[in-house]
């Protein structure tokens, strides 16, 4: 039975090393090998402290950023800042403190997924999305899933502000629903999907009518303090476009029915207008498909693809239970995942369901995650800002080789890794996706250039040396790197694998006076090119491609 | 990704093979008994070119219902494509009845070119019963080939290479079938090839050239043995993607590169008024890419296309102008890829192999609404091209003052369409529509196919035979042959151009089983067709001559 009960003791390498690359954007090796001696309470602490975001990005031309009252440049044209917004969040997750709060603002980006190009002709909402989602990502997911609702940027890429009395527009009312909240569950008739129906939609879309983007930056949230979208109003008291009419919902809501409260010249009153959103928002939480919707997604975050019915018992339901009792907090529910003998795969001796290194990482995270394992170098924002750009572009154009075009999903169900059942996470890998992945690791090695200047660039010799405990024996030099680079332990077959064949050659013996001879000499030729061709098998390995 | 599996493949399928398969250059199956062995095998080299429009058509903008014209523009007057003026719908066919009479958008030009060739066919109205309004779960089904409420593991397409090529990918490819049994377009993987288990049939590749430079500069071997975790399944995983990769890279490359367009112009820029976004032909180059690899002897029986951009939940048309815009851009890019896809084809002589069809998740609300777009509705057209099909119109148009939740209901369930496609223009058998599920459509598919060849078990049927041997043969070949009832038989040999290089002088017309002898006149050596007629019914064999 798999269980939640938390273990207990220190961690040791390979379950810190798991932690920590399920948890954060992904872990030094120094922080491997820190981390290893923390006890699992201990651990859990750190991961929870908040990481905070870094200054908002440059625009190179005027030296400044462009979030009100500062303004865009008028002579360019609206998408120039797109890619920025998208150096500024990789560089976020690269830089961020070895917490989960980057890797929750990821998760919640897969999860209230967003389009960049139909919002990129007002460039502060993108930023604005990604600070409502680091706003809330330790914090509250209800609190989120009603910001998200009258959030500038959702409001345009779903097209709210275009919903209107007499002429309802459902493309929020129906991923609300069917991708945000209670999900989608099997149907019991036309148009009814057990956890919502039809009627829903049409009932949610009306009580949405009437909201629409603040491209002033005047409506401000004022617990996030961040600016957001508004009720549209002729008047300024009475919402000009609301729907007024009676809100029924059916039985997956009890037929909860909800009516606007106040009306002032015919029109509900603008307070009147969020009530009726603060009431649904209860209403659709209220709905046990909503934690479990939600704990499921979790759960495929953090341990793996695959429910099973034991799964849904003995995990998600407990874990949704836990959410429920804690009104939608989420950091219980993420501490208790995260230090259960489930997590390390110690609650059943069989090993045919072991989860750990089981994750395929997506593309952010074996792009992110290989900087942040050797903590290589990179232009910084503050010091060398048009290199930083250039890299980060390259950085992004990796990312969309590997399959993931980042904040720009094919669908508004986001990256198909995230709800495209039954495979999930294997769409990440296809022919061109995986090469694209190993061919990665070969750039990783040579470096990303600008011209004839390296921007970053793994020097292997190097990390060797500051890192690997006695790089003259082979057979420690490869069972550290082993240890830091892949999730799983290898069975003496694939370890020698490594072990020889890159060293191919040379031989175990050989090699050690092959790196006494480097060290006597200072003549690196050898042995640099015999250990960058084990880091490029290594990374070019299937078992890379996993955490 | 492994040279040693790459040397060991280039060296089992040779170049000799690249041009064997269609036909094109005769001379290379003389005397080369593994040719012969594929020419015997191809005996049915159709191919089926699925293109799915992402998104949800709007079906009404696309085919015009002429007779409910006043109720379709009452519904969407802030849309609808205008009855006169300069860029009215096009009338397809002023012949057809009244409920058949269609409009096409105006800028459908080349569609209704392609009719009046008869080359094009529409499906009026198709759907699934309890249409989900879910994008991705409606495509789910469309492509998993089920009910409303059935959840299948694998989609139809890939059941039914599954069912012909059992053992994939273990067994693949092979001499006999050197090719990737399916082909997407693009880079990732949809569900559509997935098979119950392991990896899909398909491959993704964008051009075949890059991909094979791409795969063959990066890769390890893999692990020999895989652990038995979730993460050894994962392994196993990527490793059967790699090993596809492997497998088919140069094969894909070398068919490419032996293949080669014909002088037909493939369209680029939507000539009117659209967003940027929509301005570049998004179908032409994945067609063009397609017609080529058929040219170049690919044996490939299916290819995915996929183009975007249809779910115009907004601003679908200018709002100055309601026959341009995003939507009017897509159908103008169908159209003309279409036309210039077929006029390919036809220049190389291979059109008649090819069968094309859209498809797209649903159709769109009848009613439009206030943002010049429509919401998610049910039953949408299907389009049909090919120059061995029955044109016409399938179905009778909408009943705009019938409608189902205020949507189009079905005439068609989407699987009579696939059904027909399966069973009469790749001529499958009972047994294959059983492993495809379409076994409850058989009877009621839709009669589009026009070439058909009958299958072995329904020639039987209708107990009517034929086997002929020895084959290859240097000289002369024995046609068995059987009729139930008395009928008049014609027994043609001809040559792969269609010409007749001699018949069988009367051969017995009574019913029962005889035997004939055809002895070849002094023809070159090469494929040849048997070709037997009775009962208003063809039977076609292969034979191969080699003196």
């Amino acid at each position: 039975m798999a269980s939640l009960v938390p273990i207990s003791g220190v961690l040791g390498l390979q379950r810190a090393a798991h932690l920590l690359r399920r948890a954060t954007m992904g872990p030094s090796v120094l922080e491997i090998n820190s981390w290893a001696n923390m006890t699992i309470q201990s651990a859990i602490v750190a991961l929870m402290q908040p990481d905070t975001l870094q200054p908002f990005p440059k625009d190179p031309n005027t030296g400044t950023d462009w979030i009100y009252p500062n303004v865009i440049d008028p002579n360019q044209i609206n998408n120039v800042w797109s890619p920025y917004t998208k150096s500024w969040w990789l560089e976020n997750m690269r830089g961020s403190s070895l917490s989960i709060h980057a890797r929750m603002m990821w998760f919640y980006y897969t999860h209230f997924p967003m389009i960049m190009t139909r919002i990129e002709w007002k460039p502060q909402f993108p930023i604005d999305y990604l600070r409502l989602i680091h706003f809330y990502a330790l914090g509250n997911y209800k609190e989120l899933a009603k910001a998200m609702c009258i959030d500038n940027a959702m409001l345009i890429h779903l097209d709210g502000r275009l919903n209107i009395k007499g002429s309802p527009q459902e493309n929020f009312g129906r991923e609300f629903l069917e991708l945000f909240t209670v999900g989608k569950g099997s149907i019991q008739g036309p148009g009814n999907y057990t956890s919502f129906s039809e009627v829903d939609v049409q009932a949610l879309t009306k009580l949405l009518t009437g909201w629409g983007e603040d491209s002033t930056f005047q409506s401000i949230d004022p617990v996030t303090n961040i600016p957001r979208g508004k009720v549209k109003s002729s008047d300024g008291v009475s919402a000009s476009q609301h729907d007024i009419s009676q809100k029924s919902f059916s039985s997956a809501f009890s037929n909860t029915s909800i009516q606007t409260g106040s009306i002032i010249n015919g029109n509900a009153s603008i307070s009147s207008v969020s009530t009726e959103l603060d009431e649904s928002i209860d209403m659709i939480f209220n709905s046990i498909f909503t934690a479990k919707h939600f704990c499921r997604r979790i759960y495929r975050e953090f341990v793996y693809y695959k429910i099973t019915p034991e799964i849904e018992t003995d995990i998600i339901d407990p874990l949704a239970a836990l959410l429920v009792s804690n009104n939608f907090q989420v950091m219980p529910v993420l501490e208790m995942l995260l230090s259960s003998e489930h997590f390390y795969d110690v609650d059943t001796p069989a090993t045919s369901d072991n989860n750990i290194g089981a994750i395929i990482k997506s593309p952010v995270d074996l792009v992110i995650g290989t900087i942040r394992l050797f903590n290589l170098s990179v232009p910084l924002p503050t010091s060398a800002l048009t290199n930083h750009y250039n890299l980060f572009g390259q950085l992004e154009s990796q990312l969309s080789l590997q399959g993931l075009e980042l904040f720009e999903p094919l669908d508004v169900a986001g990256h198909d890794a995230y709800f495209q059942e039954p495979h999930f996470q294997r769409n990440w890998i296809s022919a061109n996706y995986l090469a694209n992945r190993y061919k990665f690791a070969e750039y990783v090695i040579s470096g990303f250039n600008s011209g004839s200047s390296v921007l970053m660039k793994l020097d292997v010799l190097s990390f060797i040396v500051n890192h690997v405990s006695n790089p003259s024996d082979a057979q420690v030099l490869v069972s550290e790197l082993v240890a830091w680079l892949l999730p799983i332990n290898l069975d003496t077959t694939r370890f020698d694998y490594f072990k020889n064949e890159v060293f191919l050659n040379l031989g175990v013996l050989n090699w050690t006076s092959e790196w006494q001879n480097y060290q006597n000499t200072s003549n690196e030729i050898v042995v640099r090119t015999q250990l960058e061709l084990l880091m490029l098998a290594l990374m070019q390995s299937p078992e890379y491609q996993l955490y | 990704m492994d040279r040693r599996l790459f040397m060991k493949l280039s060296s089992l399928t040779g170049s000799g093979l690249l041009l064997s398969l269609n036909g094109i250059p005769l001379h290379a199956f003389q005397g080369d008994s593994l040719l012969h062995k594929i020419a015997k095998s191809s005996s049915n080299d159709r191919v089926l070119v699925l293109i799915e429009l992402h998104g949800g058509n709007d079906g009404l903008n696309t085919i015009i219902p002429i007779n409910h014209y006043g109720q379709y523009y009452n519904s969407r007057a802030n849309i609808a494509i205008p009855q006169a003026g300069l860029r009215s719908y096009i009338t397809l066919d002023s012949t057809l009845p009244d409920n058949q009479q269609i409009g096409l958008h105006p800028d459908m030009v080349a569609a209704k070119a392609m009719y009046d060739q008869g080359h094009m066919a529409v499906i009026q109205n198709v759907s699934y019963e309890n249409m989900n309004g879910s994008h991705f779960r409606s495509r789910d089904i469309w492509m998993m080939g089920g009910d409303y409420d059935e959840y299948f593991n694998s989609g139809w397409m890939g059941r039914y290479l599954d069912h012909y090529y059992p053992g994939y990918p273990d067994n693949y490819p092979s001499i006999q079938y050197p090719d990737p049994l399916a082909i997407e377009i693009g880079t990732g993987v949809s569900l559509a090839f997935h098979r119950e288990e392991g990896i899909p049939a398909g491959l993704s590749i964008q051009n075949p050239v890059a991909f094979y430079n791409l795969i063959n500069s990066v890769g390890v071997d893999p692990p020999v043995s895989i652990p038995d975790t979730h993460a050894g399944d994962e392994i196993e995983y990527i490793m059967q993607i790699e090993k596809q990769a492997n497998n088919y890279a140069e094969r894909l490359k070398d068919v490419y590169m032996a293949g080669s367009n014909s002088g037909a112009v493939y369209p680029d820029l939507y000539p009117y008024i659209a967003p940027a976004s929509a301005a570049h032909n998004p179908l032409a180059p994945q067609l063009k890419i397609i017609s080529r690899l058929i040219s170049g002897g690919i044996g490939t029986k299916i290819f995915i296309c996929r183009i975007g951009g249809f779910d115009t939940h907004a601003n679908q048309v200018e709002s100055n102008n309601t026959t341009m815009g995003p939507h009017a851009a897509l159908l103008y890019h169908i159209s003309t890829a279409m036309k210039a896809f077929y006029e390919d084809l036809q220049n190389l002589g291979l059109a008649d192999r090819v069968l094309s069809m859209t498809f797209s998740e649903f159709g769109r609300r009848v009613a439009s609404n206030g943002s010049y777009g429509t919401d998610h509705g049910n039953a949408a057209p299907m389009l049909v091209f090919g120059t061995c099909i029955n044109p016409g119109v399938y179905g009778t148009n909408p009943n705009l003052s019938q409608l189902q939740y205020g949507n189009v209901p079905m005439q068609f369930d989407y699987r009579q369409v696939f059904t027909s496609a399966v069973k009469d223009w790749f001529n499958s058998s009972d047994e294959a529509i059983q492993a495809v599920k379409f076994q409850d459509f058989v009877d009621n598919r839709i009669d589009y196919v026009q070439c058909k060849i009958l299958s072995t078990s329904e020639l039987f049927k209708e107990n009517f035979k034929m086997t002929c041997y020895p084959n290859p043969t240097q000289s002369s070949v024995s046609i068995d042959y059987m009729i139930q009832n008395d009928s008049e038989v014609h027994i043609e040999i001809l040559d792969l151009t269609s010409r007749v290089v001699g018949t069988v002088e009367k051969p017995p017309s009574q019913a029962g089983s005889h035997t004939v002898v055809f002895q070849f006149p002094n023809v070159a050596s090469g494929t040849y067709l048997v070709r037997l007629r009775a009962n208003e019914a063809t039977l076609t064999e292969k034979i191969m001559l080699n003196h």
